[in-house]
């Protein structure tokens, strides 16, 4: 049975569709996440689950009960969803303890008192526990928001954006962290993000969401290599689209002619830079527009001869093209990804 | 919680429904007359009473705001809490102090006419009793109100954005002008609001002072002409213009809502002031608070003294009593109420809640004595339809349950006070960001939890300064007190009102001055609040 | 949380209006200071209990109109008749039956129907500047709109009730046409827009501001008797003139009491008016108040003894206020504030 369904969900307000027929469904102990850009409707769709927005239509389940339907609206403090906001969202008139301790309001004061220090040691902010939230930085803070949400053990934990108003070093290692944290509490979550890097770092399964659809709900890798959505293909990692036909078994591009299992039409064809390599017997020509340094490696830009740009890697002690240099390259495409047009 | 609330809302507006509810009666034929002859006076006396007032109150409240947030000069300390003093004197007594003070037969023209040998017509000298006089006495005792807000607005101003606009080159005053002042805007047009509101409500200084304004019109077709429907019409049309005013504020206020890019804010750093500017601030600060408070209270304690044998009685004791009970009782009613229904427009997010919960407010720009007559009526008539029923179903009679009781005062002044509150609730409510409800729901709360748990401590500061608002405007409060008030229940500032308009101003000060300190009591603590505020 | 509050305030207020019950219940027109010390000889002779709330008679009628049979209020004092006419009109108060009442007091001074009756006289002559006003330029009422006296004259606000019933009187002597004439020609001699009470219009008189005024009596006499030197001073630079001495004579009001129809003790309310009436009180009246007493064998205080004897307007009084809402529309078109 899995933990969380969303059936057919939509949401609009007004004649405004913010979320249009989203379902997904996820395991207990599994980490989730919605990416995309702003204003795609993402954190709506995750505080319809937390109960903050009512659906149009569409259920919602939890661990087997409904939560959300055309006629039942559990209220969100019966929900037992935990939730890390996008300004962690202390209450600035309570003490670290009192804040993580605030949703503990059952149970023995000896108990409470526990779970309070276990999730204070947890988060490796025993020594604050008497402070208040202003007197504390923004990482630290964001650990309390997240200790405060599984205090009372939720059934799920929802984190909107929760790394967003820190800075980059610190969100990438407490990223790290907060997953190998749910992981060890065998939390059930969703992250609400816009950035890719913070998505694949802490979630098992990732639904892209773009202009009120939720267009695939996959792993990190299946959104990568198998791109149900020309959208998802430019979005999740680099990679353009090139325009090609189809016909009889055969794709013709910009790139030449290669063999595919695919109806005839006229189709975009989604090349990432690692199918191109720089080889001076390749049949492709193009020429240097940019390039950009990433290391290891670098990440050139090249115009086609009939006018397109691609993109290419190429190590730093493989080659040295410089701009406006002519450079030829080659193809290596297993299985060519396209989408209809 | 929903529908409870709601019915609350529609018990507080009650009083202001019977009153719009005149439009719907015929109009009497003394409208005609009305018309010909007073009617448009009241209106120009009005809007130049008003427009005054505004002007007066906002350059005094937002200089001194200004001197005392973002300056530093000496005495800065002082000035910041004493400017808020005045907020204690109620309007109609700072009329009479400065009537008995500068008036030609008063002290001060009469010393000029010794000194300099004049009779009268030798010389000119302004005339208290008018309504630049009036404009003068409102702005006085009603600047802090824009002081108030003012004053937390500028605080509350991150010192990073002061210093970003140091550094693009503007000098304080332009600093003060482009941003300081547009930040601050929404809360200084809350504050002008509260003025204008007073302003409109008021009716001893123009009474007193024979300015013939809208609500003196009211009280006379009211009571004098005994035109009932007349004077409910009249009173129905200055609802409507409130709300309208009201409605015009929110918009504006909408407008212009800004919020904090930057969490840092400390005044660590002021703009030290130097010679000519540092004169000037002192002699601003000075002036204001000599004219606002000083004069009048050193005045009411010499009439008091030369009084004092037959004014300090054991009645004293009772009345002073009366009026803080009175206004103790209020105050936490009142308070309490806005709570509910600021939380209430928080989590119900319906427009006909809040249009009700906005027509709520309209009290506090209503005439006492209109407030008075919308009260009087609901309740009398709910009395009568109680004891009809109990006397037909039990045979006893209830008589009065609620009319001519404490009851009946308190609802009034809920009436004419919920305005006060709610601002000040709203404010410190607005402060509390939405994630934060919603982190407390998502962690098993209650709504009714939220507020107690969450809200309430937040917003602390702000349900205080409600308290005392309420407080000390019940305390200054006459007209209604005087129309409603139960058998043998006198208040400080009805005795002051009775002696005074007896003419016997010496022998009203010692009330008078009574109110001022026990109004001053909250005063002053809310200045202790704000400059702790200020330090920590 | 309301609710809770709302029934404990409901207690206390029952509490309160319970303790009001077996007692004498008054609403006063006539200021705290000015009746409480007879309330209080009053309850110290008989043991009567008295409630007091005081206010306008405006104000407190409208009260009993909306409280109606359930008003706890006994008597009702105002401190005009016309007030008194009013709440008669308006069926708020009752006649009674006093052959003491009616012995005692003169007949212009009440109800013809006995539903009123006047405690004390308040007389509204013309006061003049000594240096500036001989009294032989002084007649009438009728002569101030004379343009002689242009720029000259002092007087309160229109809203006031003894300006309202002074010229309730004139109506009644003449006629409304002839009453706006000469509002409109009183009005050009005002000195200054009309403003303050009695009192400012003496001080406005001693300062020179103006030269004449018209006042009630007992304010003069209580600034004669004030503490503030300023006061006595200006006191003392005015004279009276008592107008219309060879015709209706001078205007008089009355503070006066009625029993209201709603009253659950008239007899004990009747009491009260009887002792008000009654000798300790008259004196009382006289002595501390400086008005009038109402009774001819009581008497008067010896400032007002000093200004001498006045034959007083005989009009009953109930005219002042059949004829008041007439008077207060003419005072407006005369544009008199």
């Amino acid at each position: 049975m899995s933990q969380l369904q969303l059936q057919d969900i939509s949401i609009a307000y007004g004649s405004t569709q913010i979320i249009q027929h989203a379902s997904l469904s996820m395991q207990a102990g599994e980490i989730g996440c919605f990416l995309g850009a702003s204003g795609c409707g993402k954190t709506t769709l995750l505080r319809a689950i937390a109960g903050f927005e009512t659906p149009t239509s569409g259920q919602i389940s939890l661990a087997g009960n409904v939560i959300s339907a055309e006629k039942t609206h559990i209220a969100p403090e019966k929900r037992h969803i935990g939730m890390v906001f996008q300004d962690f969202a202390l209450f600035p008139h309570l003490t670290i303890e009192d804040n993580i301790g605030f949703g503990l309001q059952k149970g023995r004061k000896k108990d409470r008192l526990a779970r309070i220090q276990y999730l204070l040691e947890m988060i490796e902010l025993t020594e604050y526990a008497k402070q208040y939230p202003h007197q504390l930085s923004g990482g630290q803070q964001q650990r309390i928001a997240l200790a405060r949400a599984l205090a009372p053990k939720p059934q799920l934990l929802l984190l909107d954006e929760p790394f967003s108003s820190l800075d980059t070093e610190t969100r990438t290692t407490l990223a790290a962290d907060v997953r190998q944290l749910l992981k060890k509490e065998q939390m059930t979550a969703i992250l609400v993000t816009h950035d890719q890097n913070e998505a694949f770092t802490m979630a098992d399964q990732i639904g892209v969401l773009h202009n009120a659809k939720l267009l695939q709900w996959d792993s990190c890798y299946e959104l990568y290599h198998q791109p149900k959505h020309a959208y998802i293909a430019t979005f999740i990692g680099e990679g353009i689209l090139l325009p090609a036909t189809i016909k009889q078994r055969n794709i013709y591009s910009a790139l030449g002619e290669m063999g595919i299992d695919h109806e005839d039409g006229d189709v975009d064809l989604l090349v990432r830079p690692e199918h191109l390599q720089f080889n001076p017997q390749g049949s492709i020509k193009g020429v240097v527009t940019g390039k950009r340094f990433q290391g290891h490696e670098y990440l050139y830009q090249l115009e086609l001869t009939d006018g397109v740009t691609v993109e290419a890697h190429a190590a730093i002690d493989q080659i040295h093209a410089e701009l406006d240099e002519h450079v030829c390259l080659s193809v290596r495409m297993n299985d060519p990804i396209v989408f209809s047009r | 919680m929903r529908f409870s609330l709601s019915l609350l809302v529609l018990i507080i507006i009650l009083p202001i429904l019977v009153i719009l509810a005149y439009l719907f009666t015929p109009s009497s034929a003394v409208w005609q007359h009305l018309y010909d002859t007073v009617l448009g006076t009241y209106v120009t006396q009005s809007a130049i009473l008003m427009v005054g007032v505004g002007f007066g109150s906002l350059v005094l409240g937002i200089t001194s705001a200004w001197l005392t947030t973002l300056c530093d000069f000496p005495l800065r300390r002082f000035f910041t809490w004493s400017l808020l003093l005045p907020m204690a004197i109620p309007a109609y007594i700072i009329a009479y102090t400065y009537t008995g003070f500068l008036d030609f037969a008063g002290p001060v023209q009469t010393v000029l006419r010794e000194l300099f040998n004049w009779s009268y017509g030798d010389y000119w000298f302004p005339e208290v009793r008018s309504l630049t006089g009036a404009v003068i006495m409102l702005s006085l005792v009603l600047y802090p109100y824009v002081y108030l807000l003012a004053r937390s607005a500028f605080l509350s101003q991150a010192d990073s954005v002061l210093e970003a606009s140091q550094s693009l080159g503007l000098s304080p005053w332009q600093s003060f002008k482009r941003v300081s002042l547009p930040l601050a805007r929404p809360a200084i047009i809350a504050g002008l609001s509260l003025v204008m509101m007073e302003t409109l409500a008021d009716f001893g200084t123009v009474q007193y002072f024979g300015v013939d304004t809208f609500t003196t019109g009211i009280y006379r077709t009211w009571f004098g002409l005994d035109e009932n429907s007349a004077a409910g019409q009249l009173s129905a049309i200055l609802l409507i213009f409130v709300f309208t005013l009201m409605i015009l504020e929110r918009w504006s206020r909408q407008q212009a809502r800004y919020h904090q890019t930057s969490q840092r804010v400390q005044h660590s750093k002021r703009y030290t002031l130097k010679s000519g500017s540092l004169f000037s601030a002192l002699l601003f600060c000075s002036l204001l608070l000599l004219f606002s408070f000083l004069i009048p209270v050193i005045l009411l304690s010499h009439w008091a003294w030369l009084t004092m044998d037959q004014a300090f009685d054991t009645e004293f004791l009772t009345l002073a009593g009366n009026s803080l009970l009175l206004a103790a009782i209020t105050a936490i009613t009142v308070v309490s109420i806005a709570v509910l229904l600021g939380y209430g427009l928080r989590i119900y997010k319906q427009k006909n809640f809040a249009f009700l919960v906005r027509l709520s407010t309209l009290g506090y720009a209503t005439p006492g004595v209109v407030v008075a007559v919308g009260v009087m009526i609901p309740l009398s008539w709910i009395d009568h339809r109680v004891d009809a029923f109990m006397d037909a179903t039990f045979g006893i009679s209830t008589g009065l349950l609620l009319s001519g009781t404490i009851f009946i005062l308190i609802f009034a002044y809920t009436v004419r006070f919920m305005s006060v509150a709610l601002q000040s609730v709203e404010s410190g409510l607005s402060k509390v960001r939405p994630s934060l409800d919603q982190a407390a729901q998502t962690l098993g709360c209650q709504p009714r939890q939220v507020l107690t748990r969450i809200h309430i401590p937040i917003m602390q500061g702000s349900l205080l300064t409600a308290l005392l608002i309420v407080f000390v405007d019940v305390m200054k409060e006459l007209p209604a007190t005087l129309i409603l008030r139960p058998f043998n229940f006198n208040t400080l500032a009805i005795r002051a009102y009775e002696l005074a308009s007896d003419e016997r101003l010496m022998e009203a000060a010692s009330s008078a001055l009574a109110i001022v300190a026990t109004g001053l009591i909250p005063v002053l603590i809310l200045s202790y609040s704000i400059s702790k505020q200020a330090r920590s | 949380m309301f609710i809770r509050q709302s029934i404990l305030l409901l207690l206390c207020s029952t509490l309160i209006s319970a303790a009001v019950h077996a007692d004498v219940n008054v609403y006063s027109a006539r200021k705290e200071a000015l009746i409480k010390p007879l309330l209080v000889k009053f309850t110290e002779k008989t043991g009567i209990k008295v409630n007091l709330v005081t206010g306008k008679a405006d104000t407190l009628i409208k009260r009993l109109e909306h409280e109606g049979k359930f008003s706890p209020a006994d008597l009702i004092i105002t401190t005009d008749a016309g007030r008194l006419f009013r709440a008669k009109s308006k069926q708020l108060v009752q006649p009674m039956q006093s052959d003491i009442l009616d012995a005692l007091i003169p007949e212009s001074y009440r109800d013809p129907e006995h539903s009123w009756y006047g405690l004390s006289v308040r007389a509204r002559p013309i006061i003049y500047h000594k240096d500036h006003v001989k009294p032989e330029q002084l007649s009438t009422y009728e002569d101030l709109a004379n343009p002689k006296w242009k720029q000259k004259i002092c007087i309160r606000s229109s809203n006031n009730i003894y300006n309202q019933s002074m010229l309730a009187s004139m109506i009644a002597a003449s006629s409304a046409e002839q009453t706006e004439q000469w509002a409109k020609g009183f009005v050009k001699n005002f000195a200054r827009p009309p403003k303050g009470g009695d009192r400012d219009q003496v001080k406005a008189v001693a300062a020179g501001l103006c030269d004449i005024a018209i006042v009630n009596t007992y304010y003069l006499a209580q600034m004669q008797h004030s503490k503030d030197k300023m006061q006595t001073l200006a006191a003392n630079k005015v004279a009276i003139f008592w107008p219309n001495q060879n015709d209706r004579g001078s205007h008089v009001n009355i503070s006066g009491a009625a029993i209201t129809t709603s009253s659950k003790h008239p007899k004990e309310a009747l009491k009260l008016l009887e002792y008000l009436a009654g000798d300790d009180a008259q004196s009382w009246y006289a002595n501390t108040n400086q008005e009038y007493p109402i009774r001819n064998n009581i008497k008067a205080s010896d400032i007002l003894t000093s200004w001498g004897t006045f034959k007083a307007d005989q009009l009953n009084l109930s005219e002042l206020g059949k004829r008041n809402a007439d008077a207060v529309k003419i005072m407006d078109r005369a544009g008199w504030r």
